[in-house]
Order: structure tokens, then sequence, then C-alpha cells
């Protein structure tokens, strides 16, 4: 064995016990030190240049002048009300709302699911920004026409994407900035302060519901954010902005969606024109989606099969395929699908925590709960009962209704909404039935 | 739960997540320490000291890479500082044939490690400290030569010739352990 490969063994199987004694000794002075910091002010800044001055020989006579300059500076600080603290959020509104753009670093910290990458983010309007991510990448986001569209630049691999999506524009998209302005002054709580790069900053908190908890560090000098922090908790994950720079210089030519020359471009089209809602076929379902589509098998408790499709009732834009199963037990099933692209898979696929797994079929697809069940489910129910009344009435709209999404094997995602329970044999054997549309 | 989380909970000053912190890398920490020290004692203070010093900086903290390669590269740090002053105020230079592990446990006996870390311990103790950081922090901490270069303040090359002579010399006193 090599000496390196045994050195590792044995590093490998090093292994140290230490009993809750040693535990105390290492971690306890951190901990109490950890408690200090949770409770500390600046004030003990203030004490150390009292120390400092008491101490000067130069200073001496000048001393009791400054200490009640200290002692001033340090009541403030405890009151949390020098200078800028007596700035009041509805100023830092005002402040932000007199610039329309801005740049800032975006990063995420996520407990689960694939990794945001760090960028910065130029926003020069609520329709058109830039992406500079870490991996080198950028992207242009246009929304002023009526065709939305994005751009991303790979300019090491000297590739490109462009996504149009049809009918998706003109929209502003409100960004967290946008969002930070909307907070009113009596909902938002006031933090104090804290010191960073030498500078006091003053915090502002905003619970704007229990998903979105807003925290916003200001310098009272400027009136504007230095950092955001949006934690969100479902899914669980933190928001970090910072780096900010208002007003930006950049030349227009930044935010153009013009594809540079020697590019090497990949174009995808996403449709989002209105939908007309009507009743087609499974080979209609098979033509318009991206990915695999299933269509129901025959089950004898099935009274009655309708595919329709009609405007997704979730994004109230782009296309639905659901066929909807009215059973000998007078209950109304729906299973829909949809064009998924990757990140709304992978949005999913984040809600799907292994708790939430509730079956799993012989065939090997699987069943979760869906956080908002219930929300889910009637969006369908209604749906399908505007664009087929004769299948469902929505006064019958039923409070056990539920939602089941599905995992197909082959990692298709379809969503199962039923308006009264079902029993777990009567959901297997339909979704054991499922199977893929062919072309003719 | 991810480090960076941890880290921004500690920030906010959660005993619970320093405590999970702890415990997350205790064993790494005290590993690298008495490899390094072979004196439980003084691999005791210096992970104490790397937690307490890791909570003094939270606040311009910033995680950019791994938080164990960071806490590690601390316990080096402090394992080196540890090491010259241990040397300066014995003004000897150590004798090998006598591993300070021999007589390495303290008083408590709280922590206690392997035979597999004994034997590791002992090894080390043979070797030149810088030759010793060199081996741990390349095969512990995952660092790369250049950045163990860095942290020693020595070039590439030198950092590459400790790690060589050193792995040279483990094997023949992990040869001659063998034979015993």
């Amino acid at each position: 064995m090599k000496p390196a490969d045994r050195i590792k063994k044995l590093i490998n199987k090093s292994d140290v016990t230490t009993d809750s004694e040693a535990d105390k000794r290492i971690l306890g002075d951190a901990l109490e030190h950890l408690e200090k910091l949770k409770h500390k002010k600046s004030a003990p800044s203030q004490l150390n240049i009292w120390r400092t001055i008491m101490k000067s020989r130069i200073t001496k006579l000048a001393a009791a002048a400054v200490i009640i300059i200290a002692i001033l500076i340090g009541v403030h600080y405890l009151c949390g009300s020098i200078d800028g603290a007596s700035l009041a959020w509805a100023e830092v509104v005002e402040q932000i709302s007199s610039y329309t753009k801005y740049k800032c670093r975006q990063r995420v910290v996520r407990e689960q699911g694939p990794e945001y990458p760090t960028m910065q983010v130029y926003h020069l309007n609520l329709q058109q920004r830039r992406q500079e991510v870490e991996d080198g990448s950028i992207h242009i986001i246009d929304m002023r026409g009526t065709d939305a569209i994005t751009v991303e630049l790979y300019p090491a691999q000297m590739k490109a994407t462009v996504t149009k999506l049809i009918g998706y524009g003109p929209r502003k998209d409100p960004h967290i900035i946008e969002m930070v302005k909307r907070f009113e002054q009596e909902s938002t709580e006031r933090l104090g302060t804290k010191k960073q790069n030498g500078k006091i900053l003053l915090g502002f908190r905003h619970q704007r519901n229990k998903y979105n908890d807003y925290t916003v560090w200001v310098d009272p000098e400027t009136k504007l954010p230095v950092e955001i922090e949006l934690v969100h908790t479902q899914p669980r994950q933190t928001i970090f902005l910072d780096e900010f720079e208002f007003d930006f210089e950049l030349d227009p030519s930044a935010f153009s969606t013009d594809i540079p020359d020697g590019y090497e471009v990949k174009t995808i089209i996403r449709d989002y024109r209105p939908v007309e809602s009507k009743e087609i076929t499974a080979e209609d379902i098979r033509s318009g989606l991206n990915h695999t589509a299933y269509t129901v098998g025959k089950l004898a408790w099935i009274e009655k099969l309708i595919i329709v499709q009609t405007v997704n009732p979730l994004s109230t834009i782009g296309k639905v395929y659901m066929t909807g199963i009215l059973s000998d037990d007078d209950n109304n099933i729906i299973i829909d699908q949809t064009n998924t692209h990757s990140d709304y898979k992978e949005a999913i696929m984040e809600w799907m925590l292994k708790e939430q797994l509730v079956m799993e079929t012989p065939s090997g697809a699987k069943l979760y709960t869906h956080p908002n069940g219930s929300i889910y489910a009637q969006c369908f129910l209604e749906s399908f009962a505007k664009a087929n009344p004769d299948f469902f009435d929505i006064k019958n709209l039923s409070e056990e209704r539920f939602t089941r999404m599905i995992v197909m094997p082959d990692g298709t995602i379809m969503g199962l909404s039923a308006n009264k329970k079902m029993s777990n044999e009567k959901l297997q054997e339909l979704i054991e039935s499922l199977i893929e549309i062919k072309a003719n | 739960m991810k480090d960076k989380l941890l880290v921004l909970r500690c920030k906010r000053g959660s005993g619970d997540a320093l405590g999970r912190i702890y415990e997350k890398y205790k064993n790494d920490l005290l590993i690298l320490a008495i490899a390094l020290l072979n004196n439980t004692s003084a691999a005791e203070d210096v992970v104490h000291d790397v937690f307490l010093s890791f909570v003094q900086s939270l606040e311009k903290f910033r995680l950019t890479g791994s938080l164990k390669g960071y806490l590690l590269t601390c316990v080096a740090n402090r394992a080196r500082n540890t090491n010259k002053a241990k040397q300066r105020q014995q003004n000897v230079v150590p004798n090998p044939a006598v591993p300070a592990c021999s007589c390495a446990n303290g008083p408590s006996q709280s922590i206690i490690y392997n035979e597999e870390l004994q034997q590791l311990s002992d090894a080390m103790a043979q070797l030149p400290y810088d030759q010793r950081e060199t081996i741990m922090l390349h095969h512990q901490a995952a660092m790369t030569f250049k950045a163990i270069a860095e942290s020693q303040g020595i070039s590439v090359n030198t950092a590459k010739s400790r790690y060589r002579y050193g792995l040279d010399k483990l094997r023949l006193i992990l040869d001659n352990e063998a034979k015993k």
C-alpha cells in the first residue's frame, strides 16, 4: 500500500470520543459569548473609547467634555435613535422610490433542493433586467413586448439560448425592491442597529405573511437599503441581496437581447397565448406536450371520461390538458397534464418531500400530497366546470376534495384532483391504468 | 442542515446552531489538533479557542467555501502557534524518540481516542511540525498544495516537498511499527 493511502486510511479510521464535560469545556465559552453577542449593543465600544480617553495623558483635560459626548452617543445607540435612527420607514420608501434602476448581488441559501447560483442583478426597470451569474453566463430578460424574451449567453462556450414566451408580455415583474416599497409603516418593525464595515445600519422587519419574512438594513445617511434578507418558509430558503448600487451606470446595449456574432443559438418557444377551452382527444394531448403524455385506461368503475384543454388555472396563462373522470360513486376526478419546464419541475419536486410520499404503486409511480392540496383541487375542479359544465357543477364542490401529485416512473409529473375521498385501492387502480399515449 | 444556514442562524444568535456545528465537526477538529500537537489537553484548548474565535468573528464572517475547511484551517493555524509557543518555552528540540503522546492525555481524560489515532499521533510526532501540518491539511482538510502554501506562507513546491519528505518518513515509521 502506498504511504499516502496508508495515512489516509489511518486518518479515516481515527476517532475521538468526548464526554459531556469536554463538550461543555470546549463549547461552553463559545455559547456564553454568543449569548452576550445577542444582547450586545454599541455601548461596550463606547466604554472602550472611555477607557482610551481616560488613559490618554494628552486628552486628560478634554476628557470630561468628550465623555459627555460619548455618553450621549451611547444613549442614542442604546435607544436606537441617533441621527438616522429617527428615520421612519416611510422615508426609506420615499428614497427607494426616487430610483427606477438598481443593481445588487443576489445569493440564495436553501435547506434543500438544487442550489441557486450567486449573481449580480441589474434591474433597469420592472420589465428589463440583466443577470451576471457566477458561472460566467449572462441572462437578459425583456418583457416589454407581447412576446417576452429571455436570452442566456455563455461567453466561454460561445453558446446562447433564446426563449421566446409567446403571448406572455407585456408584463411587469415585481422584484424584491418593489415588494419592499409596499411595506407599510405600521406593519414594519424596527430592529435597532448593527455595525457593518464601520457603518451603523438600521434594521427594519416586515413579516408579509407566514411564508415571507423580510429584514431590510438601511444606511441612515442615504436612506437606502444596504442588505435585504428574505426568508421563505416554503420552500425553506433565504434570499440575500446586498452590494446595492442605485442608479448604476451601464451601457443600454447590456440589456439588448440581440445575440452577439459567432454564438451558436438554441431557440425555445413557449406558447402563452389565450387558450380556447374545448373537448379534445388523447392524441391532442400527445401532440401538445413536450414530454410523455398519459391517458386513463378502461376501469369498471369509470362511468364517464372527458378530456378538455383549457387555460392553466394556476398560472392563468398557458395550456393545461385535463382528463375528467366520473366514477360510479359520483366522484369527479381530474388528472392534469401540462408542459413542464425543467425549472418548474424542480420547483414541484422540491415540494414533494419524502414525508409527503403517500403511495408507491407496483409499477413504480409515486403519489405525494400537495402542500395546498385543497386549493389546488378547487382550482382544477372550477376550471373543468367552466370548460365543461356537464361534467361538474361547482355547487357540488366538496370539503373532502384533495390533490395528489403523481410522479410516473419516467419522471413525468401530473396532478390528480378529486372532489371526494377515494380508497387507496381505487387510487392505485387508477394510477396503474395510466398508459402512455403513442402516435397513431 | 446546510452549513451556510447554520452560520446564518449562529449570526442571529442561535446557540442550537452553534451546537450543531460543534457536533458536526468536533471530531475532525480534534483529530487534526491531536495529530498535530500530540497532546489532548493542548488539542482541546486549540479547538476551544477556535470556537470562541469563530463566535467572536461571526459578525464579519462570510462563508465563501466549506465551513469544515475553514475550521480545520483555523485549528491548524492555532496549533502552529501553540507549537511555536511551546518550543519557545522549552527552548529545546523535541526528542523524536519520545512521542509526546505518551503523556498526552490530560488529567480529565474526557477526550478518548482510538488506537488508529494514537498510532497516527505517535507517528506524526516524529515528523518535523511543518511536514505534519502539510500532510494533515492535505489529507484531512482536503486542501490543495496551493492553499496549504498560501496558509503557511511558502511556495507550492516547498509544500509539495514537505509532503513528500513527510510521507517518506511516515512510511519508515509505520513499517518499523509493524515490525515490532
